[in-house]
């Protein structure tokens, strides 16, 4: 009992934000607390729908805040990322309404490093965030168009890999979290294929992922203790896909893409 | 012997972290007492506290609206059902303001979805 509790002190004090949760988790996780009251959640995400519908997105990418910033490695700020689609959706009793779906990545509640893919809506995304904070990626409308052809396609559960890790780097394969999936199915779009090989290797080309800037004994110590921090994937020092930088993709070359931020 | 060795690797991440940024000291045991307190509301998710406000609603599937009105399949599965009531999809360009419901809707817990009817569709009895 008190070997767990050390094993549990040490990958907190390695790596604070994941130990304690926030990452890819589902708000339907233990681990998901509110920090808000349920009506100022439903009030914001009903806002950032809103904002998206205005700006005539059939899809976005939405990026919440699951851990406060200061807690975070430098040039991270945005936890988990998932697509928002503009979709009918079906009411418990049958009625059809019109607003958006999440379709997420999320670690398993009892196996953080594995993943599954899975659909929520905005209040769920937003449930369990630790700041009233959204960021929103709107492609152009031709990426739009195809991104809903590769969400709607078998390609979408191909591209996922289970095997989870919070900092994933987003040009290897074997590991993977909610920020590079959505990246390898923006590419999926882009390039008009589901060969991961050909993705991979237009990322590396072109994307330029975020540097992961932990004390490398930390990393070592989180790796050890963590079961979703993992340096399999990392042959260098290790880098990641942030939402900051899928921002800076689009917009380099997705001419006709927006982003925005939506705070309360 | 592996918990001495455990103990003198915490000893020196906690020398090494303090070195380097003593702000993230700060900020570990914060995420420690967070990950305690976690654990022990355990049963009081931020899931389970939004539908115990009662100001959302179930929703039992959700179809992407694609351009021109058509309902594309979701996530690689087919709705043929979900198609033939496309006809209220919105036809306009992608970047046209489009409607959204004022209503919230959420997942729809497994005990609730357990609760409900079951369908007989398919059954052989």
């Amino acid at each position: 009992m008190r070997f767990k509790l050390l094993l549990i002190i040490l990958s907190s004090l390695a790596f604070p934000a994941v130990a304690a949760g926030g990452f890819s988790s589902s708000s339907s996780q233990a681990t998901e607390q509110a920090h808000f009251k349920p009506e100022e959640i439903i009030f914001f995400a009903k806002k950032v729908e809103k904002a998206m519908a205005e700006k005539g997105a059939r899809v976005a990418i939405l990026a919440r805040m699951g851990r406060p910033p200061a807690e975070l490695p430098e040039g991270m700020h945005f936890t988990h990322v998932g697509f928002a689609i503009y979709s009918e959706i079906t009411k418990s009793d049958g009625q059809k309404i019109p607003g958006y779906a999440i379709y997420n990545l999320y670690q398993k509640d009892d196996k953080p490093d594995v993943s599954n893919l899975v659909q929520d809506y905005p209040v769920d995304f937003f449930a369990g965030v630790a700041k009233l904070e959204a960021g929103i990626l709107i492609p152009s409308p031709e990426l739009q168009a195809r991104l809903l052809e590769v969400i709607s396609s078998p390609t979408y559960q191909e591209l996922h890999d289970p095997n989870y890790s919070v900092i994933a780097n987003p040009f290897t394969l074997g590991r993977q979290n909610c920020t590079e999936f959505t990246l390898d199915v923006i590419n999926a779009a882009i390039y008009q294929t589901k060969d991961i090989n050909i993705i991979k290797a237009n990322e590396k080309a072109y994307f330029e992922a975020q540097p992961v800037n932990v004390n490398p004994f930390k990393l070592i110590l989180g790796s050890m203790f963590s079961a979703e921090v993992s340096t399999s994937d990392q042959p260098g020092p290790p880098v990641t896909a942030t939402f900051e930088k899928l921002v800076s993709y689009l917009h380099k070359y997705d001419v006709g893409s927006q982003s925005l931020t939506i705070l309360p | 012997m592996n918990a001495k060795f455990i103990i003198s690797a915490g000893v020196a991440a906690l020398a090494l972290s303090s070195n380097i940024n003593a702000g993230e000291e700060t900020h570990a045991s914060r995420a420690i007492s967070e990950s305690g307190q976690a654990s022990t509301h355990a049963s009081a998710s931020a899931a389970h506290s939004i539908v115990a406000s009662g100001q959302v609603v179930s929703a039992a599937a959700a179809v992407p609206l694609s351009i021109g009105g058509a309902v594309l399949g979701s996530a690689g599965t087919a709705s043929t059902a979900a198609a033939r009531d496309s006809m209220r999809a919105p036809t306009a360009p992608i970047g046209t303001p489009l409607h959204v419901t004022d209503e919230t809707v959420t997942v729809i817990p497994p005990n609730e979805a357990l609760k409900k009817q079951r369908s007989l569709k398919g059954e052989t009895i």
